[in-house]
């Protein structure tokens, strides 16, 4: 064979089969230009339509996607690591949006006069103060990337290693591998067939 | 065939000519990534046709590495493919093997 079989593009390739469709930008897009013509629509709880619809169009996604696409496409079942991979990065997700949301509640509301200062500051720098939050939160969903440097940095570092630990390669190991790079995937380098 | 081996060297014999035939290396690949794949999806992933991949899908089931399930999806029948674990053995077996002909300076 002339051409390397690289396991880790075949499994990306199974991740982003189902997604190729465009069915998630169709539906978004519908949501938007709902959205746009809330003010147009002269219905008596159009808010509250509103606040369901993002509800029912994961149902109605569903069952869109089993009527287009999986007929097209064909099923295929992931691996357990791999499911258990994408329910753990679900739920990190959904709570980082959760604590968000709850910080940006508790510091947008505005805050009394008499409040700490620690609170008061919060409630003016707010944006700034959900946006750090959101970012170093993601952080364990980052991929260790080949930026050429040397990590430094010890918490991105503790961060890469956690990620590289859970492939079963020590930092060391990835270094010395890679002549000191970091890889762009820890398991291609085990699981390319020659 | 038998080829002469050189003790320095994984021998040649030691490759599963099974699966080293491009087709079914490919088919193997994409299960092996997976936990089961239906025939439709191996079809448009592999790029193979219809009898095709039914050949190479039957040649595997008689040696055991793969397991095939029919049954009906919404009233269509659906082929379910899966490696077997002596499948998935051999597979990991075979890469290893191309690893250590190729790293021998081929």
């Amino acid at each position: 064979m002339s051409d390397d079989i690289d396991l880790e593009e075949i499994e990306r390739r199974a991740l982003t089969a189902y997604n190729e469709d465009g069915l998630l930008d169709i539906f978004i897009g519908g949501y938007l230009i709902f959205s746009g013509l809330k003010a147009f629509i002269q219905l008596e709880h159009r808010n509250i339509l509103l606040s369901i619809l993002p509800g029912l169009g994961v149902l109605l996604y569903r069952e869109v996607k089993k009527l287009v696409t999986y007929p097209r496409i064909g099923y295929m079942k992931l691996t357990k690591e791999r499911r258990a991979r994408i329910a753990r990065d679900s739920i990190i997700v959904i709570l980082v949006a959760a604590f968000v949301t709850l910080t940006g509640l508790f510091t947008g509301m505005g805050a009394p006069e008499n409040a700490p200062r620690w609170v008061l500051f919060l409630n003016k720098y707010n944006l700034i103060f959900q946006g750090v939050v959101l970012a170093f939160m993601f952080l364990p969903l980052l991929r260790p990337i080949n930026t050429g440097l040397s990590c430094r940095v010890p918490l991105l570092r503790l961060t890469l290693h956690g990620h590289v630990a859970e492939h079963g390669h020590s930092v060391r190991d990835h270094r010395r591998s890679n002549g000191g790079m970091w890889s762009l995937t820890p398991s291609t380098l085990h699981r390319k067939v020659p | 065939m038998t080829l002469p081996s050189n003790k320095n060297l994984p021998s040649l014999n030691e490759i599963d000519r099974l699966i080293h035939e491009p087709a079914r290396l490919l088919i193997m690949a994409n299960l092996f990534v997976l936990e089961a794949a239906d025939f439709l999806y191996l079809m448009n992933q592999t790029g193979l046709t219809f009898g095709n991949l039914s050949g190479h899908m039957t040649r595997l089931e008689e040696a055991g590495y793969i397991e095939v399930e029919k049954s009906f999806v919404d009233k269509r029948p659906n082929t379910r493919l899966s490696l077997t674990d002596a499948g998935r053995k051999a597979f990991e077996e075979y890469r290893k093997n191309m690893r250590g002909l190729l790293a021998g300076g081929v």
